[in-house]
């Protein structure tokens, strides 16, 4: 039989390539379909990060077929802070440790992107699996709903993690300049811009009032709750008391309309500096204050008074300090770094002439003032600009207990804690260089307004996660790694390497991280059930009818096996389906529950076992104890009588529908080959000697026309397949066609792959396993 | 002769076995292709007059939901009323009608004011304690002969029945179920024909190329097209039309994918027999190029197989187009289209509204019965040697 293995050795060879070009293409086909299983799971809505994250996971994000890029990059540097964004404006999410081998899934070149010139390339990498590592708490808002099993390890402020967060209309204040921030102790915070007044609250969100939208803001003050003063460039004073609005202009005393500062004691007395001179408000009337009276120049455009009776000017030609009677100049000759004061703000103890400092702004540089001499910060200090717009002391600072002292320039912010300045700038994430305004709130964030925007500082605690399934994406510069180039990392190869190893992979959807495997393991031996029943009906009605047709040949017999064997082929599985529940299943049962004979003759019979059901596998909690997954054989083995009466009952709709529609096959094969048998010598030597033609024909000839019928029988099994998964979704027969076509709405890539590739596997099995037989019965085959 | 052997029993004259007999024509039983032939003429005339048959548009809701095939509306009085005599009558007297059924649309054309019940039961029984004088149904429904026997009512229908009849019914919005049978032709005809020619278009010339050519290419193109065929075309359909999404072509395409082997194989088994007859090598020795071998001696003698194999895939893509309307990777609703009838007419098989789901699948039956016959037929008559005995 050396021929025999030789050809069976072939044959198999030759299964292998042909299964490999099936499950490409089955994997093309899968793949490129419209839409995938992310998209067709989640709501709309739901984040972009969510999305990208998700399909990740999944192996989606990969190319299809090569992956070029799909390279490995390792963390050169101790510590490596990945951003959410490439290039300078990104802030920082994860910070990443020496070491970390993680995929690139993009590569930047720095001329690709004009916003990269002198950063280098860029890499987008992907933290893998099972990694522990700091994450920002931005990152984790969002991360906790892809990564349900992530846990938190630790929570620590980590230097250099500050970020700016930006805000903007409708969520944020009304106008991009935002020139004067105060905060009220109620929490609420003011803001003044070059759109007017937006007030932001917890309860309330953003409110800009609308009335002051044509408004330009220079500055806040507010002396007492509910009672706020703000100055505006070219349209006087403006006052809200009790929510009322009320306002000041030249028409009411004021020297000007252009205000640049308000500042005063409680109610009163108010002082406004404009670009004529500053004014005082008693309560009833403003009473203009000029060079003439003693103020150093006539554009006042900072004012702080220490709360008590005394208040200080800053003008283009010098600092004014107004003590209630005396006027006092203070000029560059004093030591002020220059005659234009811009920005004043003086500490507690300074307010209450206990020492302390008053620090004044220039556009030279900033000087500060302890009651006897000048010291002054310039750029040279490390103080950022030399234009100063706003000074302000954090609540501490001003006490004397730690804080910082901040200061906006037109070049950036900068902080001071008594010894070393720290800058802010838009390349660290300001909205603008230009910093207008600073305010600490009640739970000390700190908000920062700028002529681009409104910024809040974000220094919360960052954590230390476990995550389990990776998927994070970063950004990075390319010089911060080694990178290892992987081409076959695309989500064809990996299936492949999958497949070889046997593994189907995991459900994506709607059952996602479910093994496809354990799926299939289900679903399978509802279909072999239901392949093996219908296999049996139609070979319990197609041989016999065959072989009739065969011995009455030309007969009305013969002409009827005929013609049910062309209609039935012709007829939509489906739809003979749909007319045995309309027959059996309905009518049958409405018959049977009315009708007195029924009741009378049928009943005692029957019982419960009609009418038949129309859908399903099994009643309901009557499922036999798993051994095989084949119902009938289960309960048979574990003598469960009310499993197997039930089974029976669903099976047999579906199981006669699929064996009726293969039969046809059979009976035309059945009587070809008898027909063929019957003209062989060895029957007429059988009718010779005289044995009865019934013998003759379903005996003798029969028996060796099966021997082809059975191998042919292989060849059905694709078409078996075929009309499983109709039949299945005809009855929501819960297998495997049913399974795969619900995954196909779901775009379950891989539970569809796994099914159909299971079917591949099969068919071909099936097939190598047919033709082996036959050319162990049939030697010619081999040649 | 077989026949004598198994026949010669039987003396009598029959003319039914006479008939069967002689039922041949050059060897082939040309009542298949007659059959089938007739079969595909009337549907295909069908198609044609599409929409001079049809009596309704085929997407319109012309009707109520669910009425039965033929059926119009009837007066139904209690016995002892002897003052309505028919529908001319019912003005002035309190008219009940089972609601969204057929009666109130007739109703409302003639002007008659009714009064709505939710079901047969609840207008039967206000008719048996006198809410209504009449009621207008289908008088021949099951259901409303099934209330009347349980109610015992002794009523009696006058006047003639009245109204839109649908020959076969309409369906669960009201849509004539006739008039979607005859439009659907046109789709599944179009489909199955613009597939099969697809498969045929790429099948019969790699065909060709593969099995005059030979070596290795047509090794590889043998073993693609082997993994196709050996595998469960529906399912392959189902991805394909998945992959593609609706749309006439789109389903044509992903049925004609699965058939191209059918071709391949079919073309290119007979190129290698022909290559091998005596009259390709005597004009290979006259000198004859490939080309004209090819197109001259070979192609000309495969074109019967093609034509038998043709009619018999147009039968298996509209078998294919019905199964994938039916698992909704069909059409978009609402064309007209078998498969998609019978599958949202599946889910009415409960209540019993069985021409919904009975016609359309006749006619895909018959369609697919007309190629497929043709097909066998012509088989017999252009290849005599495939022939039984």
């Amino acid at each position: 039989m050396k021929t025999l293995r030789v050809y069976i050795i072939t044959r198999v060879l030759l299964t292998i390539p042909m299964l490999f070009i099936l499950v490409t293409l089955v994997f093309f086909i899968v793949r490129i379909m419209p839409g995938d299983p992310v998209e067709a799971m989640l709501r709309p809505g739901v984040p972009q990060e969510y999305k990208d994250q998700l399909k990740h996971n999944l192996g989606l994000d990969l190319p299809l077929f090569l992956n070029f890029q799909g390279s490995t990059a390792k963390v050169r540097p101790e510590q490596l802070f990945l951003q959410d964004k490439m290039g300078p404006g990104g802030g920082k999410a994860l910070l990443v440790e020496q070491g970390l081998v993680m995929e690139i899934s993009k590569r930047v070149k720095e001329k690709e992107d004009p916003a990269l010139e002198g950063t280098g390339d860029w890499l987008q990498v992907v933290v893998p699996p099972e990694w522990t590592g700091w994450v920002s708490p931005d990152q984790f808002d969002w991360m906790r709903q892809v990564n349900t099993e992530m846990t938190v390890e630790a929570e620590e402020v980590i230097p250099g993690t500050e970020t700016w967060i930006r805000f903007a209309a409708p969520e944020g204040p009304a106008g991009t300049e935002v020139n004067a921030i105060w905060g009220e102790k109620s929490g609420l915070l003011w803001f003044g811009t070059d759109r007017g007044v937006t007030r932001w609250s917890e309860a309330m969100g953003w409110e800009p009032f609308a009335d002051t939208a044509d408004k330009t803001i220079t500055a806040i003050w507010s002396g007492r709750p509910a009672d706020l003063w703000f100055a505006t460039d070219g349209a006087g004073v403006l006052r809200v008391k009790s929510n009322k609005w009320s306002s000041f202009t030249t028409a009411d005393g004021l020297p000007g309309d252009r205000v640049f500062s308000v500042w005063g004691k409680g109610s009163k007395p108010v002082w406004v500096g404009t670009d004529r001179g500053a004014a005082v408000y008693d309560g009833e009337t403003w009473t203009a204050v000029t060079p003439d009276d003693g103020l150093a120049g006539q554009e006042v455009r900072a004012i702080w008074g220490d709360g008590k009776r005394t208040f200080w000017f800053g003008t283009e030609a010098g600092l004014s300090r107004f003590d209630g009677e005396e006027w006092t100049t203070y000029t560059a000759a004093d030591g002020l770094p220059s005659d234009r004061v811009l920005a004043l703000w003086g500490d507690e103890a300074f307010a209450k002439g206990q020492g302390g400092n008053l620090w004044v702004g220039t556009d030279a540089g900033l000087a500060r003032f302890d009651g006897e001499t000048w010291t002054t910060y310039t750029t040279a200090d490390g103080l950022v600009g030399h234009r100063i717009n706003v000074i302000y002391g954090e609540p501490a600072f001003a006490k004397g207990q730690g804080g910082k002292l901040w200061v906006g320039t037109q070049e950036g912010a900068g902080s001071f804690d008594g010894q070393t300045w720290q800058t802010y700038t838009a390349a660290s994430g300001l909205s603008d260089d230009d910093v207008r305004a600073v305010w600490q709130d009640n739970g000390g964030t700190l908000w920062l307004g700028t002529a681009g925007g409104l910024n809040r500082f974000d220094s919360r605690p960052w954590l230390k996660l476990y995550v389990p399934e990776g998927g994070m994406v970063g950004w990075a510069p390319a010089d911060r790694f080694d990178v290892k180039v992987k081409p076959l990392d695309s989500q064809y190869f990996n299936y492949l390497g999958d497949l070889l190893r046997l593994d189907l992979g995991v459900s994506m959807a709607p059952t996602r991280g479910r093994p496809v495997a354990e799926d299939l393991k289900l679903k399978f031996p509802a279909t072999l059930e239901l392949a093996i029943a219908s296999l049996t009906v139609t070979i319990l009605i197609g041989v016999p009818l065959g072989a009739l047709a065969a011995h009455k040949r030309r007969s009305v017999t013969d002409y009827t096996a005929r013609i049910f064997s062309i209609v039935i082929w012709a007829v939509p599985v489906f739809w003979l389906g749909l007319m045995f529940q309309l027959i059996f299943g309905v009518y049958l049962g409405e018959w049977y529950e009315t009708s007195a004979f029924a009741r009378q003759y049928l009943y005692p019979i029957f019982h419960d076992f009609l009418p038949l059901p129309i859908s399903g596998r099994i009643g309901t909690e009557m499922a036999p104890q798993h051994i095989t997954g084949l119902y009938i054989l289960d309960s048979i083995l574990t003598l469960n009588g009310p499993a197997l009466v039930s089974a029976l009952r669903y099976m047999l709709l579906p199981a006669l529908t699929l064996g009726l529609y293969l039969s046809g096959v059979f009976v035309r094969l059945t009587r070809s080959n008898m027909l063929d048998t019957l003209q062989e010598d060895f029957i007429t030597a059988c009718r010779a000697r005289g044995i009865r033609e019934r013998s003759v024909v379903y005996g003798h000839a029969l028996k060796n026309a099966f021997i082809p019928i059975l191998t042919m029988m292989g060849l059905q099994f694709a078409a078996l397949l075929a009309g499983a998964v109709l039949t299945e979704t005809t009855f929501s027969w819960p297998g495997m066609g049913l399974f795969m076509w619900e995954r196909i709405g779901y775009r379950d890539f891989n539970s569809i792959q796994g099914s159909v590739v299971f079917f591949a596997v099969l068919v071909a099995a099936v097939s190598l396993i047919v033709d082996i037989i036959y050319a162990w019965i049939d030697p010619r085959i081999r040649y | 002769m077989m026949r004598e052997e198994t026949n010669a029993a039987l003396p009598r004259f029959s003319p039914v076995r006479w008939f069967l007999d002689n039922a041949k024509w050059y060897g082939a039983e040309w009542w298949i292709t007659i059959s089938g032939g007739v079969l595909l003429v009337a549907i295909i005339l069908m198609t044609i007059f599409a929409d001079r048959l049809a009596p309704y548009d085929p997407i319109k809701f012309v009707g109520a939901p669910f009425n039965r095939p033929g059926a119009q509306q009837s007066v139904v009085v209690l016995q002892e009323n002897d003052e309505i005599h028919g529908v001319e009558d019912l003005p002035g007297h309190t008219v009940g009608i089972v609601t969204n059924s057929q009666a109130g649309r007739e109703l409302d054309k003639l002007d008659i004011l009714y009064q709505d019940y939710t079901s047969i039961r609840t207008a039967v029984e206000a008719l048996a304690n006198g809410e209504i004088e009449a009621l207008v149904t289908d008088a021949d429904d099951p259901k409303y002969r099934e209330q009347i026997r349980k109610q015992e009512l002794a009523v009696k229908t006058v006047g003639e029945p009245f109204g839109d009849s649908f020959v076969l019914g309409t369906d669960n919005y009201g849509r004539d179920v006739f008039s979607r049978m005859i439009h659907g032709a046109r789709t599944v005809l179009a489909i199955a024909i613009v597939a099969a020619l697809l498969s045929a278009g790429f099948g019969i010339p790699l065909g060709l190329l593969s099995g005059f050519a030979g070596g290795s290419m047509d090794k590889v193109l043998s073993l693609v097209m082997d993994s196709i065929y050996s595998f469960p075309g529906l399912i392959l359909a189902i991805a394909m039309a998945a992959l593609l999404g609706p749309g006439m072509l789109n389903i044509a395409i992903a049925i004609a994918v699965i058939y191209v082997p059918v071709y391949f194989r079919l073309v290119r088994g007979k190129v290698l027999s022909i290559k091998a007859e005596v009259y390709v090598e005597a004009a290979r020795s006259l000198g004859a190029s490939p080309a004209t071998i090819l197109f001259l001696y070979v192609f000309p003698n495969v074109i019967p197989s093609i034509v038998v194999i043709f009619s018999v895939n147009v039968a298996d893509s509209i078998l294919t187009e019905a199964g994938l309307s039916f698992l909704g990777l069909g059409l978009p609703p609402p064309t007209p289209d078998w498969g998609m009838d019978l599958s949202f007419g599946r889910r009415f098989v409960p209540s019993g509204y069985w021409w919904i789901i009975t016609f359309p699948g006749v006619m895909i039956a018959l369609l697919t019965l007309g190629f497929s016959m043709l097909g066998e037929g012509l088989n017999e008559i252009l290849n005599p040697r495939l022939t039984e005995n």
